[in-house]
């Protein structure tokens, strides 16, 4: 019953416009139509390697050249093969990078899942280096090193609508080291550590 | 109509991935730390690390010979150690190789730590005899650095000792014996 009332509506409907074409007699030498041209909000973020999308990368010291009473060296650790990647489209005005502050800006922000999964007193250090890839406003990166936590800490902002380009070598370049705090020397313990790096764009 | 069930789930699944892939605001990774166990050991000093202990004579007829003064504490020991588990325990032993003179005994002191080393540096031992078979020299090491070269770690000070036992003075002869020590850090057991 409800399909029989469907079919019949449907009928009715392109009957009634067809008679409202037919009555139609207002063509010219000019026409229009309205085009509608939606652009969405978009906030894509990913970290890329080599190899393509980052799995695991490794932070050991070496200790294979270490001698008879010096320290495990952290500070030489450093590893710079991924790059970070984004696309976004913000709403309002102002987006143009010009200097102005939009309020829809947009912030990528690094965080430690799981602190305590380090080894005791190592920290995971990040540098973000100089966007030369893409286009648009993508923002300024926080220069110098940050130590890494479970709290989030801004490493790229003021990003308005931009990308960077997709893959190794686009975007930003990462670069991981490690600290040592050497009063905790002797809680460190020999063994396989491992913790997650989480990127976040403001949506 | 199981079918058409079976394949939509199959459609379902195989599109889910993509999706969140693509369309994430969030993305991670993981960071791998290893750190290997470490056991070194060094003796240095500013010159050699071959030293000479000599007795002194007698000036009296009837006294015996004197090793008082006969002492070094040139020799210094470093050693790194990164252990597995945070109650390990390291120490050092040493031993003699070769043959000690008759009467004397060789003995070895390690030094309060002293220098640029961090962590679970141990305890010394004391004074110890030297023999054939290994002796604690420092115990109770863990996950430490004692800083490298010499007025770092622990310097060791030799001494001879006479047994003044009737049947090991006897034994004394006029000779110039070279003998080694072998330190090894190694695991409690």
């Amino acid at each position: 019953m409800k399909n029989l009332s469907f079919i019949f509506a449907t009928v009715l409907f392109f009957a009634g416009a067809t008679v409202s074409n037919a009555k139609d007699n207002n063509d010219t030498s000019e026409a229009q139509h309205t085009v509608a041209i939606t652009i969405p909000t978009i906030a894509l973020v990913d970290v890329e390697g080599a190899s393509g999308e980052a799995t695991t990368i490794n932070l050991s010291p070496d200790v294979s050249s270490l001698e008879a009473g010096e320290k495990i060296d952290f500070t030489s650790v450093s590893d710079n093969s991924l790059w970070l990647n984004y696309t976004s489209i913000i709403s309002g005005s102002n987006n143009n990078g010009n200097g102005n502050n939009n309020s829809n800006e947009r912030v990528i922000t690094v965080e430690l899942n799981d602190a305590s999964n380090l080894p005791s007193g190592v920290e995971i250090n990040l540098s973000t280096g100089a966007v030369s890839t893409g286009n648009g406003n993508k923002g300024e990166e926080v220069t110098g090193t940050i130590t890494l936590s479970e709290t989030a800490q801004n490493i790229v902002t003021g990003i308005g609508s931009c990308y960077t380009e997709s893959g190794y070598q686009k975007g930003h370049q990462l670069t991981y080291g490690l600290s040592m705090d050497d009063a905790s020397y002797e809680d460190l313990t020999a063994d396989s550590y491992e913790v997650t790096i989480t990127y976040t764009i403001s949506e | 109509m199981n079918l058409k069930a079976t394949i939509r789930i199959v459609i379902l699944l195989s599109w889910f991935p993509v999706c969140s892939y693509s369309q994430s605001n969030s993305t991670n990774h993981k960071i791998n730390i290893e750190i290997p166990e470490v056991a070194l050991l060094g003796l240095v000093s500013d010159g050699t690390t071959n030293i000479n202990l000599t007795s002194t004579s007698p000036l009296e007829a009837g006294n015996s010979i004197n090793f008082a003064d006969t002492q070094n504490s040139s020799i210094w020991i470093n050693y790194s150690s990164i252990i597995a588990k945070t109650n390990n325990r390291r120490k050092v032993i040493a031993m003699v190789e070769g043959e000690m003179p008759g009467g004397i005994r060789l003995m070895v002191e390690a030094s309060n730590v002293l220098g640029t080393g961090k962590g679970k540096m141990g305890e010394s031992a004391g004074l110890v005899a030297l023999s054939n078979q290994p002796s604690d020299i420092i115990t109770d090491i863990g996950s430490c650095y004692t800083g490298k070269g010499i007025n770092n770690g622990r310097y060791l000070t030799y001494k001879l000792e006479m047994d003044k036992s009737t049947e090991n003075y006897a034994l004394l002869s006029q000779a110039q014996t070279s003998i080694n020590v072998i330190y090894t850090l190694t695991d409690n057991n």
